[in-house]
């Protein structure tokens, strides 16, 4: 994909959205002429950004869309649920083919046929109803002359109320010298619908035609009341039957069919259905219907409706019935084929790469960069005057200012950098609306979508995963939490159900909520679903507390879904919730009432932050720990730790802890060891916190404490156990950052440290 | 193959007409219009060149020696995908409904009622064969 491609995806996504709150708006107060303004302003950008690129589906679906808008702007389309459904529809299948696109580089191959089936879908809204003529006119009149009737069997479909006239004329066998032209008479009528030029004897042989004399019947049916084609005929009054087949009737701003497709195109569409209605030899069946639908592609692409041709190759494969269904619905310009009920906006798989980025935050960059210059020019210049020998109270405190102040910039710097990957949850959020509002619809509920906290920001990774755990949140508290209207008023509840989507700022976490009105977790029923399902022993199950009961819906395979709802679906329960918020650093809980409610709580990290770390030094090697592995930090007599023939230990606070060197672990040369053997010497414990066990670390000595952006290992040694990255000390050395706890497991594993506890007095 | 290496034809159309004027007279047009014409003089040398080429649309007349048109293109739309697919204009001089219904039984796309005018020719050519109009 180029950066042409990229930025147009930027653009579209947000187009996309933009339009789709409008559209929402839209719906639920229809007189905003504004809100119609901008979905068709984002229509009509979308549609000029697309054609900049080879997506004809696209680019036809989008251009069909916008004429609907600029209909629905003049006033001649009621900005209805039907408009509003169909660019929503629209808007998804953008949304997903943009997908496709940059994922796989072209369309999907359903684009052609979807497309074609909302492109008819919005000339629909457009032209008026049209209806083929000859089962109109057949059963109006059983007494016409046979070219009447044979006429009408070859008609195109045509508008409703549109006037219709059938036309025979026989010029004179001398009308070229009397100066008639009856192909210029015929051409002067403008709607024709159908037309067949018929020699009046049979042709002569070559060298006995006299090309001088006509010999032409012309029959025809044009879409002019009477009148009309009685004036243009004029001249030659004695040499036309005229017979009106529909009076003329109001038929105010109707579009003639003709005016959509050529007449030869519709006439070639109209024989193709006729072709696969006739019934031929079954050996030759495929074959004609199979040229039918290539005839009709090729007659479509002919007049650039590649869409309809794609939709005719495909259902020629499909078989008659089908290509009938295409071909008829092409020809009344109304695809009536519905389309399957539409999918919720669903991410791609991958979430973007490409970082939209406020000016502001930009400018603040800069800015900062160009203070940072400056306050490195000083420091040259104090740094030039201490090479000088220069040796002054002033020289150091300048040093130290600078220092302070390159400090500062530095932590600025940093903050504003890594605040670049911050969105606001209005990200996520936003696209809540519409599965919430289909989901609703199709579980034929009421409720309405509160959404607070829009504005609080959090990582980008973070923001981007949350769509799929939240949307299965809101799928359970659609179809399971809330009731039936009916049932709600029973309960005294209003019948439209509120759920609360919310983001907070708490202490070091974002909190994530999404409440509902519902009618709540019932503990009885998840005691019993436990119990059916085993999850808990039975006396286990007796001594828990409802909170304990309730918070089971996390665990896999769980769920009271007592019938299969095509909302929230079976079996993919809220274990898939509960993984997805680990995966991101996040725990989730739940607190539910019944009959009041239920309110799932995500703690979601802040943002990708600094890691405070301890240096500690083995043998001659400077590490890292993490600060938040340890929890003591413990100065021991040597004599104070026993050797216990596995292993080592010591009592710290009453308890028998065991005591492992780092350097054991590290596997650092015993030559290397620095350590002071002797009994009064004091050895360096850090009793490390974990959940499991609790191990003091022992280490030769310690060092500062600093806040570090740790890097992953990447390349050959990314996998290499018990480290948890890397960082860049100060004078430029490259610090190993440890995960104790991994290192304990690798080197002892669970057998070792359990042997050891055990040796333990 | 000749006709094959000429790159801004149009398409390629066979046609298929025992009467070498009418087949003269398709040609002349069809050229003019930038298609490429290949004849049959009958529905077995056309069956034959159908083999040898690609075509983009056949043009047949109905009364043939040997193979008539009708029984041509039963033929060809029971033969093998994508050979039978190929679109077929007739063009005949009965201008009767039982000859059209025929023609629609056999596989007929289109049914033209001879003489042909050119502009009418090339119309139908250009649709049944999927180039811009």
């Amino acid at each position: 994909m180029n950066d042409l491609f990229e930025q147009f995806l930027i653009e579209a996504r947000e187009l996309i959205q933009s339009a789709t709150e409008d559209l929402l708006a839209l719906e639920s107060a229809p007189g905003e002429g504004e809100a119609v303004n901008r979905v068709f302003r984002a229509f009509h950008t979308l549609k000029g950004s697309v054609g900049l690129f080879d997506f004809p589906p696209l680019l036809e679906v989008l251009h069909a869309a916008e004429d609907g808008l600029v209909a629905a702007r003049a006033g001649t389309v009621a900005v209805d649920a039907i408009l509003i459904d169909l660019s929503l529809e629209t808007l998804d299948a953008v949304a997903r083919w943009t997908d496709t696109i940059e994922g796989q580089g072209d369309l999907p191959a359903t684009a052609g046929s979807e497309g074609g089936t909302l492109v008819a879908r919005f000339r629909a809204l457009l032209a008026p109803t049209l209806h083929p003529i000859p089962r109109a006119a057949e059963s109006a009149a059983t007494t016409r002359p046979d070219w009447v009737a044979a006429l009408v069997a070859d008609a195109l479909p045509l508008p409703e109320g549109v006037p219709l006239t059938a036309l025979r004329y026989v010029p004179r066998a001398d009308c070229f010298f009397a100066g008639d032209d009856p192909i210029g008479l015929v051409r002067r009528l403008p709607s024709l619908v159908a037309l067949t030029v018929v020699p009046v004897e049979p042709w002569p042989e070559t060298g006995e035609h006299d090309a001088f004399t006509c010999n032409l019947a012309i029959t025809l049916l044009t879409a002019e009341p009477r009148a009309e084609v009685e004036a243009v005929f004029r001249v030659v009054r004695d040499q036309i039957t005229l017979e009106p087949l529909v009076d003329p009737a109001p038929a105010i701003g109707v579009e003639r069919a003709s005016a959509t497709l050529p007449v030869v195109v519709a006439a070639i569409l109209t024989e193709q259905l006729r072709v696969i209605a006739t019934p031929g030899d079954a050996d030759s069946d495929a074959g004609r219907r199979e040229a039918a639908g290539q005839a009709a592609a090729n007659a479509l692409r002919s007049v650039r409706r590649g869409i309809a041709a794609e939709a005719c190759a495909r259902a020629a494969q499909q078989g008659r019935e089908a290509l009938s269904r295409v071909l008829e619905s092409v020809l009344e310009g109304r695809d009536g084929v519905a389309l399957p009920p539409s999918v919720p906006l669903e991410p791609s798989a991958e979430t973007s790469r490409l970082l939209r980025i406020d000016a502001a935050r930009v400018d603040t960059l800069i800015a900062l960069a160009g203070e940072l210059v400056v306050a490195r020019n000083a420091l040259n210049h104090l740094v030039l005057r201490a090479v000088d020998g220069i040796q002054d109270a002033g020289l150091s405190r300048a040093m130290h200012e600078n220092d302070a102040l390159i400090g500062r910039l530095a932590a600025d710097l940093h903050r504003n950098v890594t605040g670049l990957r911050l969105l606001p949850m209005a990200q996520v959020f936003r696209r809540f609306r519409r599965p919430v509002r289909e989901i609703a619809r199709s579980l034929g509920k009421d409720v309405t979508l509160d959404v607070r906290g829009e504005d609080i920001e959090a990582d980008k990774g973070i923001v981007e995963t949350l769509f799929d755990p939240l949307l299965h949140v809101l799928r359970n508290a659609l179809d399971h939490g809330l009731e039936e209207p009916a049932e709600r008023r029973q309960a005294g509840k209003p019948e439209t159900g509120r759920i609360v989507l919310g983001a907070e700022v708490q202490e070091d976490s974002i909190v994530v909520t999404l409440s509902d009105d519902g009618r709540g977790i019932d503990p009885v029923r998840i005691r019993a679903a436990a119990r059916e399902r085993g999850l808990v022993a039975a006396d286990g199950l007796a001594t828990m507390s409802d909170a304990a009961v309730i918070d089971l819906i996390f665990t896999p395979g769980f769920s009271t879904a007592a019938r299969v709802s095509d909302v929230s679906g079976r079996g993919v329960g809220m274990d898939v919730v509960r993984a997805a918020a680990t995966r991101i650093g996040g725990r989730v809980s739940v607190a539910s009432q019944v009959g009041r409610g239920t309110t799932i709580r995500l703690a979601l990290p802040h943002r990708i932050a600094l890691t405070r770390i301890m240096l500690v030094k083995v043998g001659p090697d400077l590490y890292g720990l993490p600060l938040d592995s340890v929890g003591e930090v413990v100065r021991r007599r040597r004599d104070q730790i026993l050797d216990l023939g596995p292993g080592r230990a010591t009592v710290h606070r009453g308890r028998t802890v065991p005591v492992v060197g780092l350097a054991d672990l590290l596997g650092t040369p015993v030559t290397a060891r620095l350590g002071d053997g002797s009994p009064d010497a004091e050895a360096r414990l850090l009793v490390l916190r974990s959940s499991s066990e609790t191990v003091a670390l022992e280490v030769d000595s310690l060092g500062a404490r600093l806040d570090v952006l740790t890097r992953p290992l990447t390349g050959l040694v990314a996998d290499a156990p018990g480290i948890a990255g890397t960082t860049v000390l100060g004078d430029g050395r490259v610090l190993l950052v440890l995960d104790p706890q991994a290192l304990l497991a690798r080197s002892f594993g669970t057998e070792t440290s359990g042997a050891l506890s055990e040796g333990l007095p | 193959m000749p006709e094959a290496a000429e790159p801004a034809a149009l398409g390629r159309v066979l046609v298929v007409d025992d009467a070498s004027l009418v087949r003269l007279y398709y040609r002349d047009i069809l050229q003019r219009a930038g298609f490429v014409v290949d004849e049959a003089l009958n529905g077995i040398e056309a069956l034959e060149m159908l083999l040898r080429n690609p075509y983009d649309l056949l043009i047949v007349d109905v009364n043939m020696p040997k193979m008539d048109g009708l029984s041509f293109l039963a033929a060809l739309r029971g033969r093998e995908a994508p050979l039978r697919a190929i679109p077929a204009l007739v063009a005949s001089t009965e201008a009767g409904s039982v000859d059209r219904a025929a023609a629609r039984a056999a596989g007929a796309n289109f049914y033209l009622v001879k003489p042909l005018a050119e502009d009418v020719l090339i119309a139908h050519v250009k649709v049944l064969s999927g180039r811009p109009l």
